[in-house]
Order: C-alpha cells, then sequence, then structure tokens
C-alpha cells in the first residue's frame, strides 16, 4: 500500500461512514493533481511526503470535515452541567456529615470512617462521569435547550460583597479539611483508653470523654459552616448565623471541659497533678471558651452593623441628576 | 527589546490571521462564480495572493455545499474523476448580499483607519 493510500486510510477511518467514500475520493483526487503539478517526471516519496504535509495530519484532515462538537459538553449546557454537579456534591456533602454523625453518636453503627469517606468519593467519582456522560449525549443529540427567555434587569444585580464579606475559596476549602480532620483526630481521641500510668490520667479521660460528643458536634457545625460558605461563596446573614451556632457549641463544649476539671479539681490533686497546673488548665480554658464565644459575637454583630451601613451607602451613592 | 518586538510580530501575525479567516468563505463564493474543482481552486487563489490551506478549503467547499451554497458535481469525463463546485442561486443571492456589507464595511474601515482617531 503506497503513502496515499495508507494516508487516505487514516482519515477514512476518523469520518462519519456516510461520508466516507465521496471525501476519499475528492481528496484522493486533489492529492493527485497536487502530486501531478509538483513532481517533473514519476513522482518520488519526497513528493508524495511534501503533498501529505501540505494537506496535514489525517486526524486534523477527518476533524476538519466532521460537524460533531469537539468538546465534551457546549456552551449552551454547561451552565446545567454545572448546576446539577453542584447539587449533588452538596448532596453528597450532607449525606457525608449525616453519616459521620450517625457514626459518632449512634454508637459508632454503621461503617467505619474510613468506609465512609472511601465510599463517598467513589461515588462521587462515579455520579460526575455519570452526568457528564448525560451531558454529552445531550450535546451529540443535538437536543436543543429551551430555557424561557428573562428579561434581564440590571437593577437585580447583586450588590458586590464588601470587603468583610468576601470568602476567600482556598481559605475555606482548606479550614474544611482542616475541619474533616480535626473530627477524624477527635473520633481517635475519644477511643484511645489514654495512659493508665499516670494516675490523674483516668480523671482527665473521664471529663473529656463526658464531654466529647460536644466537640464531636462542634466539629460537625463547623464543617457545615464551612460547606455553606463555599455555596454562598460569600458571607451572608445565614453563614453568620452559622459561624455563631458552630462558635457556640465550641465555646459550650470547652466551658463543659473547664466546669468538669473545676469539679474534679480536688481528685486531679489528689492524683498528682500540681495545683498550679490544675488551676492553669482549668482558667486557659475557661479563657478558650470565652474567645470562641466572643469572636463568633464579633464577626455576627460586624455583618449586622455592615448590613445596615451597607444599604444607606447605596443609597447615598444613587446620582442626583 | 528584540523580544517585545517578536510579540508584536506574533500579535500582528495572529490578528491578520483571524481576520482572514473570517473573509475565506466571501473569497470562496466570489471565486466559484465560474466552476471549478478542490485543487484547480486552491491555485486560483494563490494566484489572485489570497492562499487558503487545502485543510481548510476542501471541508469548507463541503459545508457550502450542504449548505446549499453550491452545487457540486463529479466529472467522470477527463482522465482522473474530479468534484466541480459553482456557486448555487441561493449562493449568488447571498454573494450579493455579503458584497454589499462588504462595501460598507470597506468604507467604514476605511475611515477608521484614516488615522483621526475619536474627537474629544
Amino acid at each position: 500500500m503506497n503513502l496515499i493510500d495508507r494516508y487516505l486510510a487514516e482519515v477514512e477511518r476518523r469520518l462519519p461512514v456516510r461520508k466516507r467514500a465521496d471525501v476519499i475520493a475528492e481528496l484522493r483526487s486533489s492529492l493527485n493533481d497536487a502530486l501531478e503539478r509538483k513532481a517533473t517526471g514519476s513522482a518520488t516519496e519526497e513528493d508524495i511526503v511534501a503533498v501529505l504535509r501540505e494537506l496535514g495530519p489525517p486526524a486534523a484532515v477527518a476533524a476538519s470535515y466532521n460537524p460533531a462538537p469537539q468538546h465534551l459538553i457546549g456552551p449552551a449546557w454547561f451552565p446545567i452541567f454545572k448546576i446539577v454537579t453542584k447539587i449533588c456534591l452538596l448532596g453528597y456533602a450532607i449525606a457525608l456529615v449525616v453519616q459521620f454523625a450517625i457514626h459518632l453518636f449512634v454508637a459508632q453503627r454503621g461503617d467505619s470512617l474510613r468506609g465512609i469517606v472511601g465510599g463517598t468519593v467513589e461515588s462521587v467519582v462515579w455520579t460526575i462521569g455519570v452526568i457528564v456522560l448525560s451531558f454529552h449525549l445531550l450535546e451529540r443529540l443535538n437536543v436543543p435547550l429551551n430555557l424561557p427567555v428573562r428579561e434581564w434587569d440590571p437593577r437585580r444585580l447583586p450588590e458586590p460583597a464588601p470587603p468583610g464579606d468576601r470568602v476567600s475559596l482556598l481559605e475555606t476549602i482548606v479550614s474544611f479539611i482542616i475541619s474533616a480532620v480535626f473530627l477524624v483526630f477527635l473520633v481517635r481521641i475519644g477511643r484511645s483508653t489514654g495512659l493508665p500510668e499516670v494516675a490523674f490520667l483516668p480523671i482527665l479521660n473521664e471529663v473529656f470523654r463526658e464531654t466529647m460528643n460536644w466537640f464531636y458536634a462542634a466539629a460537625l457545625a463547623n464543617l457545615a459552616y464551612y460547606a455553606l460558605l463555599l455555596w454562598h461563596t460569600r458571607k451572608t446573614a445565614f453563614t453568620r448565623l452559622a459561624s455563631l451556632a458552630a462558635g457556640a457549641v465550641g465555646a459550650w463544649a470547652c466551658l463543659r471541659i473547664a466546669l468538669g476539671l473545676q469539679v474534679r479539681q480536688s481528685d486531679l490533686v489528689a492524683a498528682g497533678l500540681p495545683p498550679a497546673i490544675a488551676l492553669i488548665a482549668i482558667t486557659s480554658v475557661f479563657i478558650t471558651a470565652l474567645g470562641i464565644f466572643a469572636i463568633a459575637i464579633w464577626d455576627a454583630a460586624q455583618g449586622l452593623s455592615r448590613g445596615g451601613k451597607s444599604t444607606a451607602d447605596t443609597t447615598s451613592a444613587l446620582p442626583t441628576c | 527589546m528584540i523580544l517585545e518586538h517578536a510579540q508584536q510580530e506574533q500579535s500582528s501575525d495572529r490578528l491578520a490571521g483571524e481576520l482572514r479567516k473570517g473573509l475565506i468563505p466571501l473569497a470562496v463564493l466570489a471565486a466559484l462564480r465560474s466552476p471549478a474543482y478542490g485543487y484547480s481552486l486552491q491555485q486560483f487563489m494563490v494566484t489572485k495572493g489570497f492562499p487558503v490551506d487545502q485543510g481548510t478549503l476542501y471541508p469548507l467547499l463541503r459545508r457550502l455545499d450542504e449548505q446549499g451554497l453550491l452545487q457540486s458535481d463529479w466529472n467522470t469525463d477527463e482522465a482522473r474523476p474530479r468534484k466541480y463546485y459553482r456557486l448555487s442561486v441561493a449562493g449568488a443571492n447571498v454573494l450579493e448580499k455579503l458584497e454589499a456589507h462588504w462595501g460598507e464595511l470597506v468604507q467604514v474601515m476605511s475611515g477608521l483607519l484614516r488615522k483621526e482617531g475619536v474627537a474629544k
């Protein structure tokens, strides 16, 4: 088989069946015309190579005859694809948090943590694959997208988020991951038996174990808060409320530890913990609880004050012509 | 400085390429007032100073044919069978409109290119 035949065979197998015969016949005719003009006598291999190079690689030539889209999902379907994917991912995030909660609070029934995370990752990959395939089929079958055309009103554009309400995507994702890791770390601590050879540690373990569920709740609330931030992409009254709730639960968990330690202070000292260390520990946990709550309140208050201010600013910024 | 010059060259080549690309269908329709087969049309475009790659020209001919702007027939009388294209009636109408539009564009662009700039 000579070079032209090999070239045309490569183009042909990439063309839609109904076009093959005609396109290949035309290309063969054109290639022979070009070759006839190029070669003075009988065509050498170099002449053929030059003519084929001029036409281009078989895949590129075949692609230029193919009206099928060269992309998986086109611009018409892409916004819908994004919304569907987002909803599915949110569903999986909620399912993950619920599974975690069931695992932690309902007597650690159900799958292991590794099983829960592994199963979710597998399902997410599988679901995204199915969504991409479905939208690609809609694209290939040329299914028209008949969305009702709504008149666009510039007055409905959202106000740009003031600096204090802006959310860094990277920061939020990192915070989400850190919260998830912290939750797993808590679960490990909750299950560990501590170090029994030190006399006061069992008492500490007991105090922590009594409060552990509140720490789980705080970590879950944080996860939910960061998921909300990722969804809203800016701080809103709703995300501030979630932040306040997560902060309150975290502060309450710390406060419970501090109270527990205070109640058992004499036992701890009797078991060998120096009184000064016990006092420092109780005070620092108290301060941490207050700090967490104060930060949550401050963030919520800032949002409230900015909410009122930004409305006033918008009104005063209207042109006075 | 040399890099800057090279970048400018690249930009102007790219923009000139984009400008030409948009004009290829008009040039092909205009050239096919007389029938021609793929290779002969390509050579004709070269002689007219508007060269078009074969990889661009042949698929374009097929698309214009499918859109009904060209008519095509295989000629088997010659030594080698060749597919001849010529402007269809619909193609002639479209060409007429495009020609008028092109005339307006040339006028507008000439005005813009007189280096007068936007009046203050």
